[in-house]
């Protein structure tokens, strides 16, 4: 892999230089109180995942900031901020799919149910399987809609017999309400499925290893409005039984799924607190200018 | 008059057409008002001149070179008397070169013929008539196009439009170069392929297993007709190839897959390179290091395991090819490695693969398409490689898939047929040019198959 | 702790084996294709280095007139024909006065070499007062003895030297009469059947004169032919089989350009054998494709921002592509240039073809002189018995590879300098 990939991997971490953004709001005359906390209720009893002090750089750049949350169990949390903000990279950190960038680093403690997500003794595999991960661009392997589906419970290798497989990649697609759509075609190739389809057989993917936390960055990001309607409606589904983390653009998505909302801004985070209270009634002047939208 | 001089005085006209249509353009520019109420910069004005100038006289001279000396050749031996007429091609080569080398003085006359020592003497005359006249001709058309430029210089002469499709025409023609050497290719190994097919049945080519193309010396002996079974060669060829791709597929796909995905940022700018260095020896040095380090070593290894080796063995050669293909096949692996999207990566990885399942399970499907026509294009370079196997592989044609046994391949006999004293039209060089053919054929199909697939596999991902 | 937990531990040993057993594959891979790389450069460098030093003997030559049968050293047609190598004899039947025998004394002229003659009558006719006068001379060796001297005690034995001759220059060697200079032949004089007289100065000259003819064609026509394809083809048929020709050729064996060369060039033009003129033809038709391509890569690299700009001003296409486009893309151009001479100076087979293969002793002056190339002589070389030759081979090898990546690393370091960021 080349470095230009990887400077596309996390461009949307350092597309927006904290410094000139600080720099167009003093020229604007705007004059924020920016807090050293998260404002809000960052933290809770009993958290599913916590996480304290994460920073994370890329190269000599630093991406995230301080930011210490934690995620509660069966809650679905979502991430909102403007671009760059470092919701991506903050989510990447969670399973760690960020050991994949080299020049990627990450400092602070982040611990799924007491257990150090970084601790060099731990497994970053079982870890995975246990985090799921659903990204922006609908991502099928090109194989068969039954592969993909297969691919995470035959390379963990959750089932011994083909019933045992067929009976969760059923139960995969069943939950990611797909089942019917393409259940007389589970041999045909995966890239023949539409976008919307794609990007629900790769939530039935996530799904097939049954993970305890399902990561999502920005799953409808580049849907159309008729298959993000589909995947929403799966999202609330499935928020009814698990844990999620999603990262999302689309306020009206954070506010129609979720039951906590992060609001981060250059790599912090600013606000943290119950969905409803955030969008009526935010308290950092950021938050607010943010989902009334004067940027973003 | 030396060509060489004739070129540096087109030169001197070509620069003089220039400057004086340049001045030429000023001097019409100026009761105007200035060179604004010229239709074309001066520059244009000037360039056309030049172009007027060098075209139809470096044109003519090229002709002229080309086929000055084949004409020549023919008005000469047309002068001979009809009793010294050649029967057949070689008696007509040799006799060319006999009255060559008699008008360059290198043959006294008194060695030879009366009539052979007139063509020669016939031969100088014409020459030197000819590179006189074509001096003349070219001197006198550079001198006229130019002037004829320079005349017609006005304001309101579309120049730059002229000289700019000039251009564009020869910048067609470098183009179409690439078709005319394709057809180039095709018509000089097809006509002397034709001509050997009349002489030997192409079945027999084609299906015969015997190869032995010296051609008996007195008409009386045996195997006069020398055999043209050109199956021990191919055979050769493929076994030298396929032990070549046994080496060079997996340690260059693995190489490749090691420096994607696994290698240190400074182990790969290492190893990146010291790979790209190897693919740049020339294949005379490998050639070189199998015939006097790898065979003598393989022969040895063989004879203390009591293996009987030949010192010409597949196997050295098959192997030194290897190595010479393990960057090639590790550049283009790479290539398609890295073409597959990191979203695969990402979801692999994503779900718990380790890397080597990431590989093994998504990217290398993925990519198979792109690694098999990297994999073709190595094939079809491993099949005409020449050097190599004329140094470390064995003449005789051997029928047989033993790799300790010296076998010989179709570009061994193309080099072998045609170096050395060669008479022209014989079967024996003719038989080279039909060897060229089926190569041509075979590779020309493995590349056609190989860049499609890898061509499709590259737009599926862009 | 879940149930999916409990399972994907029970694999994570196996499939770390696994993992592990990979990624030593891959290291495997790149270490054999290092390996070669290094045992290629060694054996070559091993076989080689002696090539570029040679052993010369001290003898006091008398230039005795009677023995050059010479009696007047300004006369040239006696200085021609002057018997050089008695007077080489006769200083070393001096220096070994014991020798008996037309066999012995035959085995001990046979120790220095021809070339010393050559050496002898050029002293002569530079300065006739010479006659007459003993000097000490630094001679050069035989290629036989030489290689001897070059030689470990151990490959000695193996010697192509009697037991006699041996004696004789074992003493040499221990009374210092014998030492080691730098090998000037080898770069100063042509091909000869003398190893110790042979140089590559005529091959590299061939080279020279056969890569002008190469670089002056091919890289003119190859960028207006890109040039062509890149900014004014129009989209149809032709222009797609044209690019299906230029990729086929691409990889079309150079051996079958060496049977286009021989059918066309020599068969129908008449052109003579053995010429820079017609190899570097040759192999401007197989760099043709290399150089088209890469080409194609520099233009297209240039940003059609710079081109609307300029047509945006009014300039013509032809002006744009000549004014701007080309001069933008001419680093990258140039880049792929390098590297198909590169390619084009190693090339051997399509050379055999043409005859550059012949024995050519003197030095080419020009394009039409019969020569032959660098790894023409190689070849040639390397097909020799003597083994001088093996090691004038290698050192050959050094030279040509010298001139290859000395061309490679400057076709990188000027991608690197010239590249642009737009």
């Amino acid at each position: 892999m080349d470095i230009a990939e990887k400077m596309n991997v996390f461009q949307d971490a350092v597309q927006v230089d904290p410094r000139v953004v600080a720099q167009e709001h003093m020229m604007t005359g705007e004059n924020l109180y920016i807090p050293e906390k998260t404002v809000g209720a960052p933290f809770v009893d009993d958290p599913k995942m916590r996480m304290r002090d994460v920073n994370v750089f890329y190269g000599a750049d630093q991406a995230i900031h301080g930011v210490s949350l934690d995620i509660g169990k069966n809650e679905v949390v979502a991430l909102i901020g403007p671009s760059g903000c470092g919701k991506s990279t903050f989510l990447r950190c969670m399973n760690r799919m960020n050991d994949t960038i080299d020049i990627c680093r990450v400092e602070g403690s982040l611990h799924l149910e007491n257990q150090d997500i970084y601790d060099p003794k731990l497994d970053v595999v079982e870890l995975r399987a246990r985090v799921g991960m659903v990204f922006q661009k609908p991502n099928p392997f090109p194989k068969s809609i039954y592969d993909n589906v297969a691919y995470g419970p035959r390379i963990h290798g959750l089932a011994n017999r083909k019933t045992d497989l067929d009976e969760i990649v059923e139960n995969s697609l069943r939950k990611a309400g797909l089942w019917d759509e393409v259940k007389d075609r589970l041999n045909s190739s995966a890239l023949a499925l539409s976008g919307g389809q794609q990007q629900r057989l790769c939530i039935a993917r996530a799904l097939s290893t049954q993970p305890d936390v399902l990561l999502m960055d920005e799953p409808t990001g580049s849907i159309d409005p008729i298959a993000t309607a589909k995947v929403e409606d799966l999202l609330q589904e499935l928020s009814e039984t698990g844990t999620i983390v999603i990262v999302t653009h689309n306020m009206q998505q954070a506010a129609r799924i979720s039951h906590r909302t992060a609001f981060m801004y250059l790599g912090e985070a600013m606000e943290f607190g119950d969905t409803n209270q955030i969008f009526t009634t935010p308290r950092h002047p950021r938050t607010e200018s943010y989902i009334t939208g004067r940027y973003g | 008059m030396q060509t060489g001089q004739l070129l540096l005085i087109l030169a001197a006209m070509i620069v003089t057409a220039f400057i004086m249509g340049r001045h030429r353009a000023l001097q019409v520019a100026q009761p105007l008002g200035g060179i604004r109420h010229l239709r074309s910069l001066p520059f244009y004005y000037a360039m056309r001149s030049a172009i007027w100038c060098a075209l139809p006289a470096l044109t003519v001279l090229v002709t002229w070179l080309v086929f000055d000396q084949t004409l020549i050749r023919i008005m000469v031996l047309d002068s001979l008397p009809t009793e010294l007429q050649p029967v057949d091609g070689t008696a007509r080569n040799l006799l060319i070169s006999q009255i060559g080398n008699v008008a360059s003085g290198a043959l006294p006359t008194d060695f030879v013929d009366a009539a052979v020592a007139n063509a020669a003497g016939r031969l100088n005359q014409l020459q030197s008539i000819s590179a006189m006249a074509m001096a003349v001709v070219v001197i006198v058309l550079a001198m006229v196009g130019g002037a004829w430029a320079w005349l017609r210089v006005s304001a309101r002469m579309p120049a730059r439009e002229q000289v700019e499709r000039v251009l564009l025409v020869v910048f067609m023609l470098c183009a179409v170069l690439a078709v005319v050497t394709t057809v180039g290719i095709v018509f000089s190994v097809l006509f002397e392929s034709i001509r050997f097919f009349g002489q030997v049945p192409i079945t027999d080519f084609l299906f015969g297993l015997n190869w032995s193309p010296q051609m008996a010396l007195r008409a009386d002996q045996v195997a006069s007709e020398g055999a043209f079974g050109a199956v021990p060669l191919f055979a050769g060829t493929l076994l030298i190839s396929a032990i070549a791709l046994i080496v060079a597929v997996p340690v260059g796909l693995m190489s490749a897959i090691y420096l994607a995905e696994y290698a240190h940022s400074k182990v790969r700018s290492f190893a990146k390179p010291a790979l790209e260095v190897l693919a740049g020896v020339p294949t005379v040095v490998y050639g070189f290091f199998a015939a006097l380090t790898v065979a003598p070593f393989i022969r040895d290894v063989g004879q203390s395991l009591g293996l009987s080796v030949a010192s010409e063995s597949a196997l050295a050669a098959g192997l030194v090819m290897g190595i010479m293909l393990i960057p090639f096949v590790s550049s283009l692996s790479d290539d398609v490695i890295t073409a597959v999207p990191r979203a695969m990566r990402d979801a692999s990885l994503g779900l718990g693969a380790t890397r080597s399942e990431t590989i093994k399970k998504v990217i290398f499907p993925a990519a198979l398409p792109g690694i098999m026509g990297g994999i073709l294009l190595a094939a079809s370079r491993a099949i005409g490689e020449t050097m190599i196997v004329v140094m470390a592989a064995g003449l005789a044609a051997n029928l047989t898939a033993n790799p300790l046994q010296a076998v010989t391949t179709i570009t061994v006999q193309i080099v072998t047929l045609l170096t050395g004293d060669q008479e022209f039209d014989s079967a024996k060089t003719l038989a080279a040019f039909a060897l060229g053919l089926m190569l041509f054929i075979t590779t020309l199909l493995m590349n056609v198959v190989a860049l499609h697939i890898v061509k499709k596999y590259r737009e599926q991902y862009e | 702790m879940s149930v999916t937990t409990e399972q994907v531990r029970k694999t994570l040993a196996r499939r770390y084996r696994a993992e592990k057993r990979f990624k030593a594959y891959g290291i495997c891979a790149i270490s054999i294709g290092l390996l070669a790389l290094l045992l290629l450069f060694t054996d070559i460098i091993g076989k080689g280095y002696r090539a570029f030093y040679e052993y010369s003997v001290a003898l006091q030559i008398t230039f005795d007139p009677e023995s050059l049968e010479i009696d007047d050293p300004r006369d040239l047609e006696q200085l021609q024909y002057g018997n050089y190598e008695a007077v080489v004899r006769e200083a070393l039947q001096a220096r070994f006065p014991g020798v008996e025998g037309r066999e012995g004394r035959r085995a001990l002229a046979a120790l220095v070499s021809t070339a010393a003659g050559y050496r002898l009558r050029e002293m002569l006719e530079n300065s006739p007062e010479l006659l007459g006068q003993t000097r000490t001379l630094w001679l050069q060796l035989n290629d036989d003895a030489d290689m001897f001297l070059k030689s470990s005690e151990a490959k000695r034995k193996t010697a192509r030297l009697s037991d006699q001759q041996q004696t004789w220059m074992l003493e040499l060697e221990q009374s210092d009469e014998v030492r080691a200079g730098f090998n000037h032949s080898l770069f100063t004089r042509g091909d000869s059947r003398e190893p110790e007289q042979a140089g590559i100065l005529g091959a590299i000259l061939g080279s020279f004169f056969t890569m002008l003819v190469t670089l002056a064609l091919s890289f003119p026509i190859g960028v207006a032919a890109a040039v062509y394809l890149e900014e004014f083809a129009p989209k149809n048929r032709f222009t797609d089989f044209i690019e299906v020709n230029i990729n086929n050729l691409a990889a079309v064996p150079s051996i079958i350009f060496g049977l286009l060369g021989l059918a066309v060039f020599i068969g129908l033009f008449g052109m003579p054998r053995s010429v820079p003129l017609v190899g570097g033809l040759v192999l401007t038709l197989m760099t043709l494709p290399t150089i088209i391509i890469s080409s194609r890569a520099a233009i297209k690299a240039v940003p059609p921002s710079i081109r609307q700009a300029a047509m945006g001003l009014g300039a013509s296409k032809m002006q744009v592509v000549l004014q701007f486009v080309l001069p933008l893309a001419l680093p990258g151009m140039l880049t792929g240039g390098i590297i198909g001479m590169a390619q084009a100076l190693g090339e051997t087979a399509p050379l055999l073809m043409i005859g550059m293969v012949a024995f050519i002793v003197e030095l080419p002056a020009g394009a039409m002189d019969a020569a032959t190339v660098l790894p023409v002589q190689v070849f040639l070389w390397a097909s020799s018995p003597e083994q001088s030759f093996v090691t004038m081979t290698s050192a050959a090898i050094m030279v040509l590879m010298t001139f290859l990546i000395t061309m490679n690393t400057l076709a990188v370091v000027m991608r690197k300098r010239l590249e642009r960021r737009w």
